[in-house]
């Protein structure tokens, strides 16, 4: 493990290297100018957040599907195949620098960049950030953010052994196309189950609940069909603890398929 | 050491590259995998490889199915493509980084074959001609002492006195464990290296024979009036006069023509055949 770590890190330390600064600099320095020249600041940690998640999600999914990229070119495709190392060892290195790497890093980075905004804040206004976002203390919600980041990063490193350029493009429309379909068949199926008469299909959320608008046509009212509690609680432990899984063990037995 | 057995290839539905094709190489052995453009010599070597799948059939390298990549088969195995690629690092990071994946590397030769190169060691890859690049590669190949080395088009790129630094190297390094494959347009390059002849045409092997079988049983010769010899089976006109293969029936002993034999099989093959048969 520790070989093929280090051969990749060998071959890919200056994208890396070039990464983190572009990332850490754009961050730190957008803060910093908008508190010198807009004068703007930030009043509280949850006024910075969503520049945070944006962050997170674009960078971790363009990053997660460059993981292959090596497959797009025949010359690297060998070098990559060839190297002797199990299959399964270069999907975990990649697996690992695209997940817990990246992650690190950027979390790593988002810090550092928030003292910096912060010092820069407090020198040049006089004003201090609220910390009002407590993560740790209650991360209910929030840490959602993060299971559905884990599951579109396990998309995009499955979209990653299918397309091995222009990857990112690619897995997006192939998000949007599954989710489509997914909406097409909920869709038709809400139809067969309602009838066609009140657009069901149109308010629904797919799989989850469809609102049927009764009334009039002075008053109205919705009722609300929710699936079950336990069908609910399986979305939750799928989203939590399957989807991910299921599309990283495609992912590598993608791998172990390419061939060149 | 390495044994294909019915193998079937196809890029494409219907248009298949290899149908039912058969071919076992023993150690011991430098192979010159011969064949027209598109014949399909480097989807052989990349089935040998590994990097390619059989649609059906089987092709193992010393007892492991190559398509499985498993590692103690890739640690015994090298490929040196055509189009290939080196990191942006020096010799020695190079090194460094990929020789601990081979058991066998054997570093001192690694730099002895770089010096019969003239390649620099401090020197970044990437500052490198394509042709050093080359010889990079194949002396980090050889130095990895795999049992199966398997080069496609190795001479190309390389300069005339590389061509010969390239014969003297491979020579030295062969042993009675090793089976060399090398796959070639530029036979002449590799006359006097090849000990072994494969030539694939036609979606099969046509022709598999050791290089002093040929010689037992043909005769390679230059004469000027191609009315005074009998028994040709093949011949060439050039400004020194007509080359001729004719049987050796009189044992006589004749250098190889490797291009010779090569347009002779695939103009004349039935004749040759029958005298191999």
């Amino acid at each position: 493990m520790q070989f093929y770590l280090q051969k990749h890190i060998t071959d890919h330390y200056r994208f890396y290297s070039m990464s983190m600064l572009a990332i850490f600099g754009i961050m730190t320095v957008l803060g910093v100018l908008m508190i010198l020249l807009a004068r703007d600041p930030f009043n509280r940690l949850s006024d910075l957040v969503p520049f945070y998640f944006i962050g997170l999600f674009f960078g971790g999914m363009l990053f997660t599907s460059r993981s292959f990229n090596e497959l797009g070119s025949k010359e690297k495709g060998v070098d990559f195949i060839m190297l002797p190392a199990s299959q399964f060892e270069k999907f975990v290195t990649l697996f690992l620098v695209s997940t817990i790497g990246f992650l690190a890093f950027y979390n790593l980075s988002c810090y550092v960049s928030f003292k910096i905004i912060q010092s820069v804040q407090l020198a040049a206004l006089d004003r201090k950030i609220e910390m009002n976002y407590d993560f740790f203390d209650n991360p209910k919600e929030k840490v959602y953010f993060y299971y559905v980041y884990v599951v579109l990063q396990a998309a995009f490193l499955l979209g990653a052994t299918y397309y091995h350029k222009y990857s990112f493009i690619k897995t997006i429309l192939s998000v949007f196309v599954f989710a489509f379909l997914v909406w097409c068949v909920n869709a038709f199926l809400v139809t067969c189950i309602f009838g066609f008469q009140h657009e069901f299909w149109k308010r629904s959320v797919p799989f989850f609940m469809v609102n049927k608008l009764e009334g009039g046509p002075i008053s109205w009212h919705t009722t609300v069909y929710l699936i079950p509690e336990w069908l609910r609680h399986f979305y939750d432990f799928a989203l939590k603890f399957l989807i991910a899984p299921i599309l990283w063990t495609i992912a590598y037995f993608r791998l172990k398929d390419q061939e060149i | 050491m390495i044994n294909i057995q019915s193998l079937t290839f196809s890029y494409r539905k219907n248009k298949p590259l290899f149908e039912n094709l058969q071919l076992r190489l023993e150690a011991g052995h430098i192979y010159g995998l011969l064949g027209k453009n598109g014949a399909g010599k480097s989807t052989l070597l990349k089935q040998m490889a590994g990097l390619l799948f059989p649609d059906s059939g089987t092709c193992e390298v010393m007892g492991y199915p190559s398509a499985k990549r498993q590692p103690a088969f890739l640690r015994e195995i090298f490929l040196v493509p055509e189009e290939f690629y080196l990191p942006k690092v020096s010799v020695k990071r190079y090194v460094g980084t990929y020789a601990p994946f081979y058991p066998n590397f054997d570093e001192g030769a690694f730099y002895k074959y770089l010096k019969e190169f003239e390649i620099p060691k401090d020197q970044q890859l990437t500052e490198m001609s394509y042709g050093q690049k080359k010889k990079v590669l194949i002396s980090f190949a050889l130095a990895t002492n795999t049992k199966v080395l398997i080069m496609d088009e190795p001479t190309n790129g390389l300069d005339i006195p590389s061509k010969s630094q390239f014969r003297k190297v491979i020579a030295a390094a062969v042993s009675e464990e090793k089976c060399i494959v090398i796959s070639t347009h530029q036979v002449r390059d590799l006359d006097n290296l090849i000990d072994s002849i494969v030539i694939i045409d036609g979606h099969k092997i046509i022709f598999r024979e050791d290089v002093q079988t040929v010689t037992d049983k043909l005769s390679f010769k230059t004469v000027s009036r191609i009315e005074e010899s009998t028994d040709i089976l093949f011949a060439d006109s050039n400004l020194r006069g007509h080359t001729i293969i004719t049987r050796n029936a009189g044992n006589e002993q004749s250098k190889i023509d490797m291009e010779l034999l090569f347009n002779a099989i695939l103009t004349n093959h039935k004749p040759i055949q029958e005298i191999f048969n």
